[in-house]
């Protein structure tokens, strides 16, 4: 158990493709739903994978009319915003009433994408007439007679912690980290850490990202990590499932209220649960792939449970990675068996990426919310879209349908590209 | 008590060289890296004089060639500059421990090559010049190279680092725009603080003078062109922007008692340092001066040192009115009544502003200057014109001032303002709980 303070989870906020707010996302995931769909954000029929978790009717007015500048904030920030106030309003907090310096921020806000009609204009005023040569003095001149600085700045991942500084008036710490697949995890586990060494008594954490735009889709197209069930959109994300193919990208932010245990107890807050463990490490193994043996994954779990204080024995469910690629799947598997050992048949394991896809920078704190729900209500999330057993990924992985279960201890694993392994537990209060 | 954190390597690319050695000797000769552009240099900015980082050759650093080919320029430099660092640290094949080294990387968005992306441009374009995204999955995408994304994403600097150095503690990306590498030496601090490793390679790069880099400083209205004369200025009344330049800063931090066990050279202990959000609402230089003394305070509180016992200071100043005149007006309250004033040192005409390798840059030079107890040259005159009762760094002779705590001061106006105290390698001084 680290030495610190204790800190505790007490607000939690969240705009996904299953609901735009924490609720309707609990309850889609109680009901199995996907929120997998065709590409709705451009026309995607030309790309290998034409699917996506879109966060659907989102209405960003209301924070437009308090605060214009936001007009040209980007989704990234948009959803951050959203999530963070439904967080603050959970919490209970008389947010404005904390002194400014104890309450900061840990973000894991991703990049946006700058407009591609921006840069297509540039582009074709720069190709040379006759061959159609690109002639690159003449395109960066049209980039700046065009304008868009401002928005080179908005799709810059410090853009969203900036809004949020000013936004909810932090003079605390302020952070934001970009670390994949892993960051809300990481801005949580750092976030704690503050609070920890009494920097701070509150922070605003979490996550927000979409890389649902040509750029994103084309990149990750191109690595060959999404799934092409383009014809079955919600069924497309299987973890663990033998004919899974690979994830679908998701859109979306989720916020949680990271608070020191004595300040959350005196106000009488409504406690989620505490935040008893943090693993981090590296792979320093290779740029996408993790470790064949899952030697990060299983390093950052066993640093967890040890910084809890807690042994494979005491967890009851486990938020796994589980992208639905065929790599992760398996490596996650064999790490997970290598750090419970016999204690394995004990653990339920679900990928809740089966139905919400995979939100990147996002999904880490989103997935933590579940595991501090699944606590609440004494229910494990399903994997949906479990039909074929892979002789590789035999855990048993809560298949279709979620399932009651007194949760002690959960554990939500986060590993991004770059190697980046983050596990976090929490423990019901 | 807390575990004390030093600086035992570092590893600088600057406009001045490539290496601790050709800043060092800019630094003390008063000798800007500041340059008009020539035929080697992209051609495509809008300024004329830039720091530029010539005959930057990775390839004669970095032994797997091939992985060159998944980092663009910026992240090349995060490399390079780690491997340098590494070698100046003394830190030999085997003699870092995996489990108990992690790295933490300032990074943001990296400016795609323009070249790069022209075939798939010009596929997916209309013929009136729009952008058909359709045309760009089933006839653009195939131009490019397949690990185009891996090319670009902030966190493949730590990645490339920590597969360099088989770094397998906590692994990082700060993202704050020039701030966010001063976020990642803090929590590179408090990541050995807290016990989770011993060593930390801590820093970042910045490459924005290719393609269209530039344009949202020039957006931000922050960039001043030098091409019809005179020179950076900070703190002047002359002042009138920055001068942006390329570089990749890393540093080695290190639990001191295991920095003192292999026998390391020790720069500088990082004795505290401080960290606070702007979060105000209407900016002015009063108010944001307000801030920034808050920072300073805490950060020598944080160290138990007090305002009169500091020797020097590393000026944050970009050379922009604003953030200049808040940053003088706070230097001017912390430490305007000491008999004895600190001076003033300002990295940033010698190199330009360095982005996200800035905040590294001056950490490394203050710590260099502590080590080798002499001053650089400053380039500005004696009395700075928006803070008169101090003085510019002067190199002559051995400086006693360099022997006592330095502070090195960062920050953007309206996200984190961010101080650190420097102090020489014999120092009793423990750092207090905290920052």
């Amino acid at each position: 158990m680290n030495p610190g303070r204790r800190v505790v989870i007490t607000g939690l906020g969240a705009v996904t493709p299953l609901g735009n707010n924490m609720q309707s996302t609990w309850d889609a995931i109680r009901h199995s739903r996907s929120g997998v769909a065709r590409i709705t954000h451009f026309d995607a029929s030309g790309f290998p994978s034409q699917i996506a978790g879109e966060v659907k009717g989102f209405d960003f007015e209301s924070f437009i009319r308090r605060l214009p500048e936001l007009k040209t904030a980007m989704s990234n920030t948009r959803f951050a915003l959203s999530a963070c106030e439904e967080a603050v309003k959970d919490s209970g907090l008389n947010w404005e009433g904390l002194d400014s310096r104890k309450k900061g921020i840990y973000f894991a806000a991703g990049d946006s994408a700058a407009s591609t009609d921006r840069l297509a204009a540039a582009f074709h005023r720069s190709l040379i007439q006759n061959d159609l040569r690109f002639d690159m003095a003449s395109y960066v001149l049209e980039r700046f007679r065009a304008g868009g600085g401002r928005e080179e700045a908005e799709k810059e991942p410090a853009a969203t912690l900036k809004h949020l500084i000013r936004y909810f008036g932090v003079s605390g710490p302020a952070y934001n980290c970009l670390t994949a697949c892993a960051a809300s995890a990481q801005a949580i586990g750092e976030g704690a850490e503050l609070i920890r060494r009494g920097e701070s008594d509150v922070i605003l954490s979490g996550g927000s990202h979409s890389m649902i735009h040509p750029f994103g889709v084309a990149g990750f197209c191109l690595l060959t990590t999404l799934s092409t069930y383009n014809d079955f959109p919600e069924t497309a994300s299987r973890p663990f499932d033998a004919t899974r193919a690979g994830f679908v990208l998701a859109e979306g932010a989720a916020a949680v209220i990271l608070e020191e245990a004595e300040h959350a107890k005196r106000r009488g807050a409504h406690i989620y649960g505490e935040l008893v463990g943090y693993g981090t490490t590296a792979d320093a193994y290779r740029l996408t792939d993790s470790h064949p043996e899952g030697h990060g994954a299983a390093a950052a779990m066993r640093m967890a449970m040890k910084e809890a204080g807690t042994s494979s024995r005491d967890i009851d469910y486990m938020n796994a990675h589980g992208t639905s690629t065929k790599v992760n799947d398996v490596v996650e598997t064999l790490a997970i068996k290598k750090v419970f050992g016999e204690d394995v048949g004990r653990l339920w394991v679900s990928s809740t990426k089966s139905m919400t896809g995979h939100l990147i920078a996002a999904a880490g704190a989103v997935e933590l919310e579940f595991c501090l729900l699944a606590m609440r209500d004494s229910f494990a999330p399903p994997t949906i879209n479990y039909r074929h057993k892979d002789p590789e990924c035999d855990l048993d992985y809560v298949p279709n349908e979620g399932r009651d279960r007194d949760i002690r201890f959960a554990m939500s694993n986060s590993f991004g590209f770059g190697g980046q392994n983050i596990v976090l537990i929490v423990k019901k209060v | 008590m807390s575990r004390r954190v030093v600086l035992s390597g570092m590893g600088l690319i600057t406009p001045c060289g490539i290496g601790n050695a050709p800043l060092w000797a800019a630094a003390r000769e008063g000798r800007s890296g500041l340059s008009a552009r020539n035929e080697q240099d992209p051609v495509t900015i809008p300024v004329g004089v830039c720091g530029f980082v010539r005959d930057f050759q990775p390839q004669q650093f970095v032994k797997n060639r091939k992985s060159l080919k998944v980092m663009c320029r910026d992240i090349q430099m995060a490399v390079v500059a780690s491997l340098l660092a590494r070698e100046d640290a003394g830190l030999g094949e085997g003699s870092i421990v995996p489990e108990r080294s992690g790295t933490c990387i300032g990074a943001g968005v990296f400016e795609h090559d323009p070249e790069e992306m022209a075939d798939s441009f010009r596929a997916a374009l209309t013929e009136d010049g729009h952008f058909d995204a359709r045309r760009f999955g089933s006839d653009g995408m195939g131009q490019l190279f397949p690990l185009w994304l891996l090319k670009y994403l902030p966190n493949m600097p730590a990645c490339h680092i920590t597969i360099s150095h088989s770094l397998q503690g906590p692994s990082n990306t700060l993202t704050a725009d020039s701030g966010g590498t001063a976020s990642a030496i803090e929590e590179a601090i408090r990541v050995i603080r807290r016990g989770h490793a011993d060593l930390m390679f801590a820093g970042g790069a910045e490459c924005r003078l290719q393609g269209a880099g530039l344009l949202r400083y020039h957006a931000q209205g922050m960039l001043r062109d030098l091409s019809r004369g005179g020179r950076y200025e900070i703190f002047s009344a002359r002042s009138g922007g920055a001068v942006i330049g390329e570089g990749g800063a890393i540093l080695i931090l290190e639990e001191r008692s295991a920095a003192l066990a292999r026998g390391a050279r020790i720069y500088a202990e990082v004795a505290s340092f401080a960290v606070a959000a702007d979060g105000l609402k209407n900016h002015d230089a009063a108010e944001l001066s307000i801030r920034l003394e808050e920072v300073m305070r805490t950060a020598l509180r944080e160290a138990g040192v007090s305002p009169e016992s500091v020797g020097g200071i590393f000026l944050s100043s970009r050379g922009l009115p604003r953030e200049d005149e808040a940053e003088a007006l706070a230097i001017g309250r912390v430490f305007g009544a000491s008999a004895v004033k600190p001076v003033l040192v300002a990295a940033k005409p010698l190199t330009g502003f360095l982005g996200y390798a800035a905040a590294p840059v001056s950490l490394g030079l203050a710590a260099m200057m502590m080590e080798r107890r002499l001053s650089v040259q400053s380039f500005e005159d004696d009395a700075p014109y928006l803070a008169p009762n101090f003085k510019f760094a002067r190199p002559e002779g051995s400086a006693s001032w360099v022997e006592r705590p330095i502070l090195v001061h960062h920050f953007e106006e309206g996200l984190v303002h961010h101080a650190f105290v420097l102090t020489s390698a014999g120092a009793e001084a423990a750092p207090r709980s905290g920052g």
